[in-house]
């Protein structure tokens, strides 16, 4: 019998409403009464400062980036500065990742090649760059090398949080005032960008429950709130 | 008894990790699976859970420093 997961579809929200019902959920996980979970979200424009940020890689300060209606916050991840907004895809996956991966660092590689099945749906060819995490592709304008897909997760009591990213269509502009995970010499691109389709958030999440479930021979299904709460209250109950 | 405290196994494959943070200091008495300190890879955040009940007796490891998977990096006595 495949090992069944359960997702949700947060919507637009705002970075710190999705991030305390991820870390309520991540307990819940621990505790045992909460299904691994694949959590959808997009979000405000808001750069995220990773537990490895450098300063200057901000590139703006608060009060500007304000102006231009960039939230900025501080994150448990892993990893250094990112940039999330309107247009692009988010996933985190909150679960017991030694259930589906020989340690942390295989985890983030298998969910790295979620991402490039996915792209390859959609006609992209995705890359991975020696010594650089997430997924690339050659921007066909300009042929080079772009960022498409970023990622940066942590694990706590054997449950990991925060997750990925892919650019779909968001305002390219705003990455420009961060140099977006350290990397000086390579820019971020995105989907609508490289000349794919017009894709919707909700068929690429479809597309990458599929995915998911082909890495992991997982089955991913959906389940509302209420059903869950009903389904953690007759566990603790009993 | 002493306890040891060890990077865990989870971390390994990663090519570098570094301590990022303790959350705990010397002298604090902590819960097994309490999270200690926090280890970091390029793009992976640990953190580090006690492996008893007890008192953290002794750090063997600095802040910033790299540590390798299995390493000791503190002491508990419980």
């Amino acid at each position: 019998m495949k090992k069944e997961l359960t997702w949700f579809d947060l919507g637009l929200i705002s970075y710190e409403d999705a991030f305390i019902i991820q870390e309520q959920l991540h307990q819940q996980c621990v505790d045992g009464f909460w299904p691994d979970t694949l959590l959808f979200q997009e979000n405000y424009p808001i750069i995220t400062l990773g537990r490895g940020t450098h300063e200057k890689n901000l590139l703006y300060p608060a009060e500007e980036l304000a102006a231009m209606g960039i939230a900025l916050i501080s994150v448990s991840r892993g990893g250094d500065i990112s940039y999330h907004g309107n247009g692009q895809f988010i996933v985190s996956p909150i679960l017991h990742f030694d259930q589906y991966a020989k340690g942390a660092h295989q985890y983030v590689r298998c969910l790295e090649q979620i991402v490039i099945n996915v792209l390859d749906y959609y006609g992209l060819k995705g890359n991975r760059v020696k010594g650089r995490s997430g997924v690339w592709v050659v921007e066909p304008g300009t042929g080079e090398d772009k960022k498409i897909s970023a990622l940066g997760i942590a694990v706590s009591h054997g449950v990991s949080l925060h997750g990925m990213s892919i650019n779909v269509n968001p305002n390219l502009e705003h990455f420009k005032t961060i140099i977006p995970c350290g990397i000086e010499d390579k820019g971020v691109t995105s989907m609508a960008a490289c000349g794919c389709s017009p894709v919707t958030l909700s068929d690429l999440r479809d597309q990458f429950i599929l995915a998911f479930d082909g890495m992991f021979g997982t089955r991913t299904i959906k389940r509302t709130i209420t059903e869950l709460c009903n389904e953690i209250n007759t566990i603790k109950e009993n | 008894m002493k306890f040891e405290i060890a990077v865990p196994e989870f971390a390994e494959g990663a090519e570098e990790i570094n301590l990022r943070q303790w959350l705990v200091a010397v002298g604090d008495t902590i819960k097994k699976g309490d999270n200690i300190a926090e280890a970091a890879t390029d793009k992976i955040s640990i953190y580090i859970e006690s492996p008893a009940d007890g008192v953290l007796t002794a750090m063997l490891a600095a802040e910033d420093d790299r540590v390798l998977v299995g390493q000791i990096i503190g002491e508990i006595e419980g």
